[in-house]
């Protein structure tokens, strides 16, 4: 696929600019725009690679129209089919395309208020994000499920991913007030540990020991694609689909380890008043020890040929799934053992472990170098309007995601609103952000308040974007690609 | 008395009361989601733990959206919302009059720019206000000339027209939860049906006629050869009383038809009315004899008793396949790979074709509250936009002495700065 390469190029762009924004921390220069034109450039082969991905989404529409209705499309029906399978439809897509709503705000905040330090943090999450991305198993374009083929897919996807874009950067902005407001690095690295446990203990399910599991793929002309078996249900007629999965007590061990040093570590920064920077330094080593261990873990190894070592994990994932077995009355592989984990097993693990490794990282820089950073941020009013004028703009996006959203359901389900978990979550993010502007106006809250609801706010749009597709939720109608 | 309704106002239309309701809402919203999403908090009882069930049953927590404890928070939310709006009606009309009166000016509020224009440019000046949509008035204040100009007087309107739409958003879903319904009609190729389920509590229903009937002509799941499906058609015909009519039903494309909306939701292979087309030789080929069968019923091969027992849709990805009990074997014939067969039984089965009816499951749903709905949410956006571009601002010209210029609001600047670039371009050209 030649849109991959192209997001790979895009990918390799953002880590140029990225350095650049390294360098320019180090430059006093405030008009130092290396890093912005190379985002520019990079920005600019994002969009191609979307572009391209679209072109080969519609080839791979054509030949299913071709193959399915044995005649060939022309003329204006050609391009209806053409344009009809947008470069948003699965996991991968969709992943890719948030970050191309992350690059446009950072770009522009960059640009319209001179603050290359977004720059550096947007930079950073795309690289991350784009690296994950491309660990994922699935990446090829298939042709569209009916229920996606609708023309409100295409708004509705857009505006959501500028819009949580546009979330994410007031978040960082926030966040980068309360660090000028000298809160101290201290206190934000506690929460920060909290965090991490929180997040972790989500990861494996909130049950270390049995969970934390890794998803099976298998090796097909040495490319990884997830092992899925599809069960029929008693009174049901379509077939549903479920990546296997193993177990992994390993993992959910030392998951279960992270978090009580993570804990321990945060409480005694606590008690202690030790140094963020000694706190820094453990959880970065305890993470990075982590990071190591997961892919010890999963050097590639071939399971499930077996049988009731099969029997067991086809309970395992269907258990997990939330299915009865007696339910089902019919089961079909789509891929035949023997099924195989390595690194793309468990990209959610990974990603989260990560990203945390990262941030650790960054409170270590942020200790050892507090004035100076400190002293390259603007202004925290500038920092506080930023924030909120991010936020302002996204709000009605929000709105209009929303809103697509209720008509697109209305044609496709017959209701508007279903109480759907995605759609519930949106309700609660919107909920969120109406109160951050209410509080505004009318409370006059604004300064630390502000930022810290424009985190928490962040915090509901992550878990609207992942966790309701992570399964932490019941089931609904928005999970694709990652059960 | 008056005092009491004023207080009972009060309470209801303050701020606290909001951010309460909203905590509350939020935290009823995003535990439901965790929670099973069914009436099934009845399993509770059952498993003899009535304390969980007697609190999931008052607050309603495991199906939030038909409790009546939830629906009483709603309605609180929605007369706060009033009350609040109705609150701060009079200022808004108040600002809109302030805006609208020609002499009104505070130059206390208003930031001094730094860009004095030439006194000659006066003219020019409000000549590129005016088309850039300013109201132009003059009037004097503390012995001080001054020429107002005045853009966005309506502005404050968008505030309340914000929740106002939300208002008819909540109207639009009370009309939608008071005589909506919703329900499925299962319709199977060939036949007529005019009854439909009806949902009356979550996960009950009843039958119940429509006033027309329904025919599914045919039902076509149009398949890749990866067994993906690209779409599902019903084709269906409407029988009213003097009308009849012809149409199609796919996903994303529903019909609808004297208010009632007919959605694709899914459908069932009829494996009971299968009918299948086999050819069957003995081993050497020599006899061979073709029956249609269906699925359990009965026929004879030289001799011995054959019967369908089984079919299956898709075999290990290897297509359909069907089990037959011949005599005291069991073979299993795939449709597509015919020479996998059971070679004990004495004889070879081909499947020639496999016809399965389907039935199609449509969704119906009458809700006459959905247009509101969808007009609320289209004014929402509209007045949230109207929000954050259509702002008051303000520019005002001092004209005694030197010009020097006051204004408020940041789009004022922008304009400023236009008037200063165009009119230093035109003291150069002179």
């Amino acid at each position: 696929m030649i849109s991959s390469n192209i997001f790979f190029a895009s990918f390799i762009l953002y880590f140029i600019a990225f350095f650049l924004y390294i360098i320019g921390l180090s430059k006093e220069n405030k008009e130092y725009m290396q890093g912005f034109r190379f985002s520019v450039i990079a920005f600019i082969v994002h969009t191609a690679g979307l572009f391209v991905r679209y072109y080969e989404a519609g080839i791979v529409e054509l030949k299913a129209f071709e193959e399915s209705t044995g005649h060939i499309a022309t003329g204006s029906e050609r391009i209806r089919i053409m344009l009809s399978h947008p470069p948003f439809t699965n996991l991968y897509e969709s992943m890719i395309f948030v970050l191309w709503g992350i690059a446009i705000v950072y770009i522009v905040i960059n640009r319209r208020f001179h603050l290359n330090i977004t720059g550096l943090l947007g930079s950073a999450l795309i690289v991350i994000g784009m690296g994950l991305s491309n660990l994922l198993p699935d990446k090829s374009i298939t042709p569209l499920i009916p229920a996606l083929k609708s023309w409100w897919l295409h708004l509705h996807v857009i505006t959501a991913s500028l819009a949580y874009g546009a979330f994410l950067i007031a978040a960082v902005v926030a966040l980068l007030y309360l660090i000028r407001e000298n809160i101290s690095p201290d206190r934000i690295f506690t929460v920060f540990l909290f965090t991490t446990s929180v997040l972790v203990l989500m990861m494996v399910s909130f049950n270390p020991l049995q969970y934390g599991a890794t998803l099976l793929g298998v090796a097909e002309n040495g490319k990884l694609r997830p092992a899925v078996i599809s069960v029929i249900l008693d009174n049901q007629t379509n077939p549903l689909s479920i990546v296997l999965k193993r177990p992994s007590p390993l993992i959910g061990m030392v998951s279960l380890i992270t978090i009580i040093f993570s804990l321990a570590g945060g409480t005694i920064l606590v008690i202690k008043k030790l140094p963020a920077r000694t706190a820094g330094l453990v959880s970065s080593a305890i993470l990075l020890i982590y990071l190591i261990s997961l892919l010890l873990s999963v050097s590639s190894q071939d399971i499930g040929t077996d049988k009731r070592e099969l029997a067991d994990l086809i309970n395992y994932s269907l258990s997990s799934a939330g299915i009865n077995p007696s339910d089902i009355t019919n089961m079909n592989f789509n891929i035949l053992p023997p099924y195989r984990i390595n690194l793309s097993s468990f990209p959610y693990q990974f990603s989260i472990i990560l990203m945390l490794f990262l941030v650790s990282l960054f409170f270590l820089y942020l200790t050892i170098r507090y004035d100076s950073f400190i002293n390259r941020l603007p202004l925290s009013p500038v920092l506080d309007t930023i924030s909120y004028r991010t936020i302002l703009f996204a709000f009605p996006m929000m709105t209009f995601v929303i809103l697509t959203g209720a008509v697109w359901a209305h044609f496709a389900w017959g209701r508007y609103w279903g109480w759907d978990p995605k759609e519930t979550w949106s309700l609660i993010t919107w909920l969120v952000y109406a109160f951050y502007l209410h509080s505004r106006h009318t409370l006059r809250w604004s300064g630390k308040r502000a930022a810290i609801i424009a985190v928490i706010g962040f915090a509901v749009v992550i878990f609207t974007y992942i966790g309701v597709n992570l399964g932490l939720t019941g089931s609904g109608l928005h999970v694709y690609g990652s059960k | 008395m008056n005092k009491l309704i004023d207080r009972v106002f009060d309470i209801f239309s303050s701020l606290r009361l909001t951010v309460i309701l909203l905590i509350i809402i939020l935290i009823y919203l995003s535990v439901s989601t965790f929670l099973p999403q069914e009436s099934s908090y009845l399993k509770y009882l059952a498993e003899n733990r009535p304390l969980l069930f007697l609190l999931l049953r008052i607050t309603g927590l495991t199906n939030p959206y038909h409790s009546f404890t939830v629906i009483l928070w709603l309605f609180l939310f929605t007369f706060n919302l009033i009350a609040c709006s109705l609150n701060r009606l009079p200022a808004i009309v108040e600002r809109i009059k302030r805006n609208r009166s020609p002499v009104y000016i505070s130059t206390e509020s208003m930031t001094k720019h730094s860009f004095s224009p030439p006194a000659a440019s006066k003219g020019d000046i409000t000549e590129i206000l005016k088309n850039r949509g300013y109201n132009i008035s003059e009037t004097e204040k503390d012995g001080n000339q001054y020429i107002i100009c005045k853009k966005g007087i309506y502005a404050p309107v968008s505030f309340l027209l914000v929740h106002i739409s939300v208002l008819i958003i909540i109207a639009g879903i009370t009309v939608s939860a008071l005589f909506g319904y919703e329900g499925f009609i299962r319709l199977t190729e060939g036949k007529t049906e005019n009854l439909y389920y009806r949902e009356v509590i979550r996960g009950n229903y009843i039958k119940v006629p429509l006033p027309f009937r329904f025919r599914l002509n045919s039902f076509s799941n149009i398949t890749l050869s990866t067994g993906q499906s690209v779409e599902y058609i019903s084709d269906i015909t409407i029988y009213d009383t003097n009308n009849e009519l012809r149409t199609r039903i796919r996903v994303n494309d529903p019909l609808e038809y004297k208010g009632i909306l007919f959605v694709q939701s899914s459908y069932e292979a009829n494996t009971d009315e299968a009918v299948f087309s086999l050819r069957i030789t003995d081993d050497s080929g020599e006899k061979s004899e073709n029956i249609k069968i269906g699925l359990k019923d009965q026929a004879e091969f030289m001799g011995k008793r054959l019967k369908i027992t089984d079919f299956f849709e898709n075999v290990h990805n290897m297509g359909e396949a069907i089990k037959i009990q011949y005599g005291d074997t069991t073979v299993v014939a795939l449709k597509n790979r015919p020479e996998i067969q059971n070679e004990e039984s004495g004889i070879r089965v081909y499947i020639e074709d496999i016809k399965v009816p389907y039935d199609s499951i449509l969704r119906i749903t009458y809700d006459p509250g959905t247009k509101t709905v969808f007009l609320g949410s289209f004014l929402l956006l509209i007045s949230l936009i109207l929000v954050i571009f259509y702002k008051f601002r303000m520019i005002a010209i001092r004209t005694s002495n030197n010009l020097e210029i006051l204004y408020s609001g940041k789009r004022a600047e922008s304009d400023i700065s236009l008037i200063a670039s165009l009119t230093e371009a035109g003291s150069k050209e002179k």
